[in-house]
């Protein structure tokens, strides 16, 4: 990889809709090294899918810069794939034209086998038109579409949203071997976060414009304690989250220094427990582990 | 649908918060379909801005017609700034097409656009049974384009009424005949359930808006044809015949030849007096002039005879259009949709 | 979805990608345009076909017509040919309206269907995350869809120009009517081209299906009204005057015509016009106190110099909306 190993590299993202004073998106920069499963998670509305449609060029930012596998979005247009979560595809083609559309658009990158497994098994027939396919076939097709690609890098938007419980494992599972079989890097965004917790060795939370989380899944969660006991106070941990429990307390904290010392009960928390946490306390601080930081030269470019 | 005001209960049987009180203004279906329809509406209106401006100033032209006389020239006026011909011409088109744009609106935006995107269904789970939804939709904008085709022909009327025959167009063009009396009213209600019964044809909106477009178009030709037969014409002969200046599309003008045979023929037509007559047809040989046309009186006879044909048929067709909606045919076409 | 098998292939492997079904005819993104709007495709062949096929049932009807255009008089009773009960000029009148307002239709078509209907749904998207960029994407359905409208329009201008020049012009409207100037010459396809770049903005602009067809429509009818209310003043007007004014030709525009008075106003007075010789014209002038008479036209000379003209500025206008659809879909994405 020669492009110092970062799939997707952003930095003072900035992005609002119209005339609007909102900003979907607000200084937003992150870095996400290749060959991860990322998982995008956030309140409905934080910007998830704007920032994936950034990514993918589909949409210009207001201000800051985005840089994927090296190049802007026009220049690897070739490499990437991007489902949106309308899963659009054209009503009046059957399933076997739309993956002539994948073959016909990339004349140079097209795997036409890698597309069949994944639309046709335990899917709809070749010549069925996809208005009348069922929610999840037509996440399959449009899945297809990106898997026969062959790219290097999938910006998935709520892929999972139609599919049934066993379709998801599936689902998951394939893209896990994608990753380790290709060394594909996979963006998901996705509110299930239980099942997130299986797949994904990296994790983006977006919230109030910006990246609140980002970094390995494993970093994170060793950064994070959940901290049990009788005394009110926390010392000197940063507190994300705390309340009561028992006649006692229980707070989620970012440990800075010993926590071993005595008078609490000491856990490592689930990666649902520490999400939940920063999504119901906005005020928390951001943490961004070292990989997930954007080059110097990138932000200097803003 | 009325916001109630009895205090609604919650699933566990405590009471919940009283229900908002009634709002004032439209209410129930009325205030559904403005509400949905609002951009169209407006752009309706604006569409009645722009016509109606233009007719006024047609008015004005056409009010002040004898200070056109020689103008430009040197202490006369100036000429108006676009030939009031054109105008008058743009104007009455306008009105003569309007139903199209009428047929086409009710096809794509009224009525296919809701059955494509599933609000239709949604209306029918909200308690609105498919007749009421149906009517409420032809009627709500139906009778705002009703009312500014109303006024719009109205101005015209009064605008042409102004002009003498040589300056505008006579009664019996088609565009003034249109735009000049009542028939344009009737034709909009026919374009409205034309619309409403090929959005329900087809369904989708664009194949619903060629639809209505390509069932229109045979019945404004028609009625073009055949308009002027809807009325029995009057005789006239000799000088009589020959002072009027009728047009040949009314009817048939020509001479008598000596055998008998009629020759059509406009030739004759316009002669001072009946001794210049007389000469003239010894010239083509011919015995007496014959005529066969509608005075300008007939004008409102064949406008009231056009009418109740165009509502009888409005009428079949919207009693096709509520037929084919009761027997259930007008449902989402695919499950897909049906998901929407 | 099982989990795919070891040795699927990768792009830079030596194979050659599978193209199952992708051998013959037309490839890639021009593929995907035409397949996605066959149906279209289909009814504009069908009504072309069947325009060009009513325009030759037309000519032939025009024979009859053309009979008893000013030389034989026709009529009821022994020894008197039958009029044709056939409205020919009406009939022409249709037809050249229809091509003339066919450009409305592309327009509409263009801006609904053609951008707006793929910005809408999403799949526009889908095109440019497929290895599309958003500037090829609208430059080959521009093209395809130009070329395709063009096509038909050519072959109904050349159809009903036949139809028109085989016959004595006094049977159908003057050249200088709108509809027969839309339907006969150049302009035709010059205001096609104007339709699909108009029908375009209109789509990237409105950004939803019916919105785009209405604004696209919106947009184009004031050019349409305009290039009527102008078309006139594209080329320098003849003046005539004395007997040559006063037996203006039939087949010329009238731009104005009257009276010169003996102090040198002009003024719309026609009583001196089909003077049949310059002695009749003299006691006219005499008799109405005027000193010539003057007429301002466009003789029929002058329809392919005008024609050329309007033909200029049109296109011209579709390269500028062209210019301005580029770059705000250059504004809109990062292409």
């Amino acid at each position: 990889m020669t492009y110092e190993g970062a799939a997707l590299e952003a930095a003072g993202l900035d992005m609002k809709y119209g005339r609007s004073s909102n900003h979907v998106l607000r200084d937003c920069s992150f870095r996400l090294p290749t060959g991860r499963i990322c998982a995008l998670v956030g309140a409905n509305g934080a910007g998830k899918s704007t920032l994936l449609a950034l990514a993918s060029g589909l949409l210009r930012p207001a201000e800051g810069t985005i840089r994927m596998l090296g190049g802007t979005p026009a220049e690897v247009r070739e490499r990437f794939a991007y489902v949106a979560q309308s899963k659009p595809l054209f009503p009046q083609l059957t399933v076997a034209e739309t993956l002539r559309l994948g073959a016909e658009l990339n004349p140079r990158r097209w795997d036409q086998a890698a597309a069949e497994r994944i639309a046709y098994n335990d899917g709809p027939e070749p010549g069925a038109r996809i208005r009348k396919l069922s929610g999840g076939q037509r996440t399959r097709v449009a899945l297809a579409l990106a898997f026969g690609k062959r790219a290097e890098l999938l910006l998935l938007d709520e892929p999972m949203a139609d599919l049934d419980p066993l379709a998801r494992q599936r689902l998951t599972g394939a893209l896990m071997a994608e990753t380790v079989e290709h060394g594909t890097t996979i963006v998901m965004s996705s509110h299930v976060i239980a099942e997130l917790e299986g797949a994904c060795d990296y994790l983006f939370l977006l919230g109030s414009g910006r990246m609140r989380l980002a970094g390995e899944c494993d970093e994170i969660l060793a950064a994070h304690r959940r901290l049990t006991g009788m005394q009110g106070e926390f010392g000197q941990h940063t507190v994300i989250e705390e309340r009561g429990a028992g006649r006692g307390r229980t707070a989620l904290v970012r440990p800075n220094g010993d926590t071993d010392a005595g008078s609490w009960d000491v856990e490592e928390p689930s990666l649902e427990e520490v999400l939940l946490a920063h999504l119901r306390n906005p005020d928390a601080p951001d943490l961004r582990t070292r990989s997930a930081t954007p080059a110097p030269r990138l932000e200097a470019a803003v | 649908m009325t916001a109630p005001t009895e205090v609604s209960r919650l699933p566990d049987g405590s009471p919940g918060t009283p229900a908002p009180a009634r709002r004032r203004g439209p209410h129930g279906l009325l205030w559904l379909t403005l509400r949905v329809h609002r951009a169209s509406l407006w752009g309706w209106a604006a569409f009645a801005a722009v016509a109606t401006g233009g007719l006024l100033w047609l008015y004005d032209i056409a009010r002040t017609r004898e200070q056109w006389d020689g103008c430009g020239g040197p202490g006369r006026p100036a000429c108006p700034p676009v030939d009031e011909m054109r105008l008058f011409d743009l104007l009455s088109n306008m009105i003569t097409f309007l139903p199209f744009a009428v047929a086409v609106y009710a096809a794509g935006v009224l009525v296919a656009r809701d059955l494509e995107n599933g609000t239709a269904a949604l209306a029918r789970t909200q308690s609105v049974s498919p007749a009421r939804w149906l009517a409420a939709k032809l009627a709500v904008p139906g009778v705002l384009i009703m009312a500014i085709t109303a006024v719009m022909s109205l101005i015209f009327r009064q605008a042409w009424s102004f002009g003498t025959q040589q300056a505008f167009h006579p009664w019996h063009f088609d565009a003034v005949f249109h735009s000049a009396g009542v028939i344009s009213l009737a034709h909009v209600v026919l374009g409205l359930a034309v619309g409403a019964l090929a959005g329900l044809l087809a369904k989708r909106t664009l194949p619903a808006m060629g639809l209505a477009f390509a069932a229109f178009l045979p019945v404004h030709l028609a009625f073009n044809s055949l308009r002027y037969d809807l009325w029995p014409r009057v005789g006239a002969t000799g000088f009589d015949a020959a002072r009027i200046h009728s047009d040949p599309v009314l009817g048939e003008m020509g001479f008598v030849k000596d055998g008998g045979a009629r020759v059509q023929d406009s030739s004759c037509y316009g002669v001072a007096s009946p001794a210049d007559l007389q000469k003239c047809l010894d010239v083509h040989g011919a015995r007496d002039l014959y005529l066969e046309f509608h005075p300008s009186s007939h004008f409102w006879p064949i406008q009231l005879v056009e009418t109740g044909i165009v509502l009888a048929l409005a009428a079949v067709v919207l009693w096709a259009a509520f037929r084919l909606l009761g027997t259930g045919n007008a449902t989402p076409t695919s499950r897909q949709e049906a998901a929407a | 979805m099982t989990v795919p098998t070891i040795g699927s292939r990768r792009p830079e492997s030596a194979e050659a990608p599978d193209r199952s079904g992708a051998a013959r005819g037309p490839r890639g993104l021009l593929w995907l345009t035409l397949r996605t709007h066959r149906a279209a495709l289909w009814c504009w062949t069908i009504l072309v076909a069947a325009l060009v096929g009513w325009l030759m049932w037309l000519y032939g009807q025009g024979a009859e017509a053309d009979r008893f255009a000013g030389y034989e008089s026709c009529g009821t009773g022994p020894g008197v040919p039958e009029c044709p009960s056939f409205d020919y000029m009406g009939a022409f009148d249709i037809g050249a309206a229809v091509i003339a307002w066919t450009p409305f239709a592309v327009a509409a078509y263009a801006g609904g269907v053609l951008v707006a209907r793929d910005l809408e749904n999403g799949t526009a998207a889908l095109s440019w995350t497929q290895s599309v960029s958003p500037a090829r994407w609208l430059t080959v359905r521009l093209a395809a869809a130009s070329a395709v409208v063009l096509a038909g329009t050519l072959l109904l201008t050349t159809a009903i120009r036949w139809v028109w020049t085989s016959y004595d012009k006094s049977l159908v409207n003057p050249w200088y009517m709108s509809d027969v100037f839309h339907a006969t010459g150049v302009v035709s396809l010059a205001y096609t081209v104007l339709a699909v770049a108009v029908g375009a903005l209109a789509g990237l602009l409105a950004k939803r299906t019916l919105p785009a067809m209405g604004l696209a429509f919106g947009a184009f009818l004031p050019v349409y009204v305009a290039a009527d209310m102008y078309r006139a003043r594209l080329w320098p007007t003849t003046h005539l005057s004395g007997l040559k004014a006063s037996q203006v030709p039939d087949d010329a525009d009238q731009i104005s015509l009257g009276l010169i008075t003996d102090d040198g106003r002009r003024i719309n007075e026609l009583d001196c016009f089909d003077s049949e010789t310059s002695a009749r014209l003299e006691r006219c002038l005499d008799h109405e106190g005027g000193r010539d008479v003057f007429a301002q036209i466009h003789p029929a000379s002058h329809y392919w110099p005008i024609q050329f003209v309007e033909t200029g500025i049109v296109l011209a206008l579709a390269a500028v909306v062209i210019w301005a659809a580029f770059r705000l879909l250059r504004q809109r994405t990062a292409s």
